[in-house]
């Protein structure tokens, strides 16, 4: 058995709820007053999307998914889809890092140059990939729990100004159809199944695997409705839609008798380690797909090179313009997620029950 | 750890250092100039956007019967847009303009009734804008000309207008609307914007030469609008009337005729609220609204003795109920009527109870809406008699 650094059950549910998180208190998409019904009910289509990576990762609890590929789909093969799965995860950083600056920069850094801006990001986030997947879960363990409850604590201190009736009439504005879509496109968005995937030999306690994911899944609902409710609560269904980072818009707002106001930098600090330890994992699990598919000896000598792709993609294409950004993140997003969390996996899981068929066994 | 590393490790702490110092977009209080208010009134150009930019070392001091140079400076751009008067300052004036603590946007009544959604755009993206800020409309005259006013303690002016409209608590005769507010009910189809209007006024002269304000400013009244334009204003009154409809009186002196006599009765409002309803019968659309009311008796001009409680205490509260009834119907009745524009969010109650309804009815509600019968029932209860139950009057 391989020597696998060592993450515990409770930083793997914290790490895969704060990358999600980070992404939800950046942007989040929402249709009409269901948006809580959609919420919930992905839960379903998650656990329906989801099952493939499951099982194959409770039939090779030792394994990551490129580790146990080979095995199942052959060698070449396996190294193909692992290169494939490098890119994911390559390209899944890159997108956010640039979400990441479009949503700061007019707010924080307007006149602070694109590049000194991603360097900097990247420069960070490649120190805590060059320590390991320890550091970035101990990162996520103790900063996790101060994002939550800053959150918690901006839902409370806007409770005066929220305004629940926005969420009636319930069900008549979206026809069964319509729900049921939008939930099957929010449940394609949890692609921290694949990072799960990736993360399962690493995880101390072994068999905990759905646990771990239906925690985490749990915690990412709960969190995404306790930031999109009370913001259309507070701001109504027709602004939001109207800007790209609602959820700040919502904070900036909060004012207790003039003695509590301007507490939006809290958020500020939430976002940059959210996008840290997002990116970090991303990056990290890059390298990790290229080292194990290509039997490489030293993932720290990747490091550079990936960080260099990130860097050319962001400064030297359209990847950091607000409308590419945004478009492919509400457009396109859940369907690459889906061919990489549900499609590959499912096609591997075939080949694997039909392998291990008692026909073929004779 | 061998030297070289040290000193690599040693180099990026002090670089770090040096770079957590500040940052690339540093701007220094004394290069700021802080904005308190914006105003934008239409000229040929466009628009001339007028900003009310604080003198912090002017602002400590009190002003009141001295004749010290005023707390505020102001500077004029004209252009397109507000972002490009924005910009065009710097050509005149020596600081970067700094809207981060601009405290209200006023808007004159010529550039409201053309429609204020193209202004608000700019304030939705600008990072520096707070969608906090208050919103007003300039009535009768332009929006710079009242800027400079500022008659009462806070000798800002810009602070000044914020403590007035704050006390709309107080008398239910004005509101404290926010640039949100009216970005949430201009977009929505179930509800019409309504913004705190106000007016410049001559002050009668009491006291010396030299210790008085000529001009002060009121913010009685609302400025209706359908969608973002500007359709007409309502008075004291019936802004009080709006405020009983949405459950928003929080404090005012009802003033009615005694019951029985010719004399006046005041009746304070300890608290408020309505319930508003729709009820849709085929094509007849009824529009309810319940307001119930806590009160105390303020001040009579009678000899009615109040130690026949029971009684007295019943004509009150019916007068009171029917000083607040009238108020609220001939709201209600010149809202519609005369503006079109459902002001009060009944769309959104006929959304909310018919929601199938409401799709065919959602794109002609105003006209719906007014054309709609009002139902107004009030229960008022005067709980307290203030400290004494003898009138003065005998």
């Amino acid at each position: 058995m391989k020597n696998y650094e060592k993450i515990s059950p409770i930083q793997a549910i914290l790490l895969l709820s704060v990358i999600r998180i980070a992404i939800v208190l950046l942007w989040f998409e929402f249709e009409n007053q269901d948006v809580w019904i959609v919420q919930i009910l992905s839960l379903f289509y998650v656990a329906i999307l989801c099952a493939s990576l499951l099982y194959l990762g409770k039939k090779y609890p030792n394994q990551t998914l490129i580790e146990y590929l080979p095995a199942i789909i052959g060698k070449i093969a396996a190294k193909g889809l692992g290169f494939l799965y490098a890119l994911f995860f390559l390209f899944l950083a890159a997108l956010d890092l640039s979400l990441f600056d479009n949503i700061i920069k007019p707010i924080n850094f307007p006149a602070t140059p694109d590049f000194v801006f991603v360097v900097i990001s990247l420069a960070v986030c490649a120190y805590s990939v060059y320590n390991g997947l320890e550091c970035i879960a101990r990162s996520a363990q103790f900063f996790t729990p101060l994002i939550f409850f800053v959150v918690a604590l901006y839902a409370v201190l806007q409770i005066p100004d929220m305004d629940f009736k926005v969420f009636l009439p319930i069900l008549a504005d979206s026809t069964f159809w319509e729900i049921n879509q939008r939930a099957f496109l929010n449940a394609a968005r949890f692609n921290e199944i694949v990072v799960l995937a990736m993360l399962v030999p690493f995880i101390s306690k072994k068999g905990e695997t759905i646990k771990i994911f239906s925690w985490a899944v749990i915690t990412i609902t709960v969190y995404s409705l306790i930031i999109i409710l009370p913001t259309l609560a507070g701001l109504g269904l027709d602004v939001p839609k109207k800007t790209f980072d609602p959820y700040y818009l919502f904070i900036k707002q909060i004012n207790i008798y003039d003695f509590i106001t301007r507490i939006e930098f809290l958020i500020v600090g939430a976002w940059n380690i959210g996008m840290f330890l997002k990116i970090s994992l991303m990056l990290h699990l890059s390298i990790t797909c290229l080292v194990q598919s290509f039997g490489l000896k030293n993932r720290k000598l990747l490091i550079l090179p990936m960080i260099l792709i990130i860097l050319i993609a962001a400064l030297q294409t359209d990847l950091l313009k607000s409308v590419i950004v945004f478009n492919i993140i509400r457009i396109y997003i859940p369907y690459i997620n889906l061919i990489f969390m549900s499609g590959i996996p499912s096609l591997v899981l075939a080949i694997f029950f039909l392998k291990n068929m008692p026909m073929n066994k004779k | 750890m061998t030297r070289i590393r040290r000193a690599i490790v040693a180099t990026l702490l002090l670089l770090i250092v040096l770079l957590s110092s500040g940052c690339w977009n540093r701007r220094e209080l004394n290069t700021l100039g802080i904005v308190g208010l914006v105003g934008v009134d239409a000229c040929e150009q466009g628009i001339t956007t007028t900003f009310g930019i604080i003198i912090p070392e002017k602002s400590g001091k009190s002003s009141v019967g001295k004749t010290e140079a005023p707390p505020a400076k102001y500077v004029q751009a004209s252009g397109k847009t507000i972002m490009d008067t924005v910009r065009d300052t710097s050509l005149r004036f020596d600081r970067k303009l700094f809207l981060s603590q601009a405290k209200a946007f006023l808007f004159s009544e010529e550039i409201a009734r053309n429609g204020l959604g193209e202004y608000l755009d700019g304030i939705l993206r600008y990072p520096e804008m707070r969608l906090s800020m208050h919103l007003i409309i300039v009535k009768d005259t332009s929006a710079a000309d009242v800027m400079g006013v500022a008659s009462g303690i806070n000798i800002i002016p810009s602070a000044y207008m914020e403590d007035i409209i704050k006390q709309y608590k107080v008398h239910s005769t004005s509101i404290d609307s926010r640039v949100l507010d009216f970005l949430k009910a201009s977009t929505n189809n179930g509800i019409n914007p309504v913004v705190t209007v106000f007016k410049k006024i001559k002050k009668n002269k009491i006291g010396e030469k030299g210790m008085l304000d000529e001009y002060e400013l009121t913010a009685e009244g609302v400025a209706v609008f359908s969608k973002d334009k500007l359709v007409g204003f309502l008075d004291g009154q019936e802004t009080r009337g709006y405020n009983w409809v949405i459950g928003n009186v929080h404090g005012a002196t009802i003033t009615f005729p005694t019951p029985g006599s010719n004399a006046i009765t005041s009746v304070e409002v300890f608290n408020a609220e309505s319930n508003n309803d729709v009820d849709i019968t085929g094509k007849e659309i009824k529009l309810k609204v319940n307001i119930r009311m806590n009160g105390m008796l303020d001040e009579q001009t009678s000899s009615v003795n109040l130690q026949d409680i029971d009684s007295i205490i019943e004509s009150v509260e019916q007068g009171t109920s029917q000083a607040i009834k009238q108020e609220v119907e001939h709201t209600l009745l010149k809202v519609q009527k005369e503006y079109q524009s459902d002001i009060f969010g009944f769309g959104q109650i006929v959304h909310r109870k018919y929601p199938d309804k409401w799709k065919t009815m959602q794109d002609h509600w105003n006209e719906l809406f007014s054309q709609a019968i009002i139902e107004v029932v009030v229960q008022a209860k005067v709980t307290k008699t203030g400290k004494s139950s003898y009138p003065v009057v005998k």
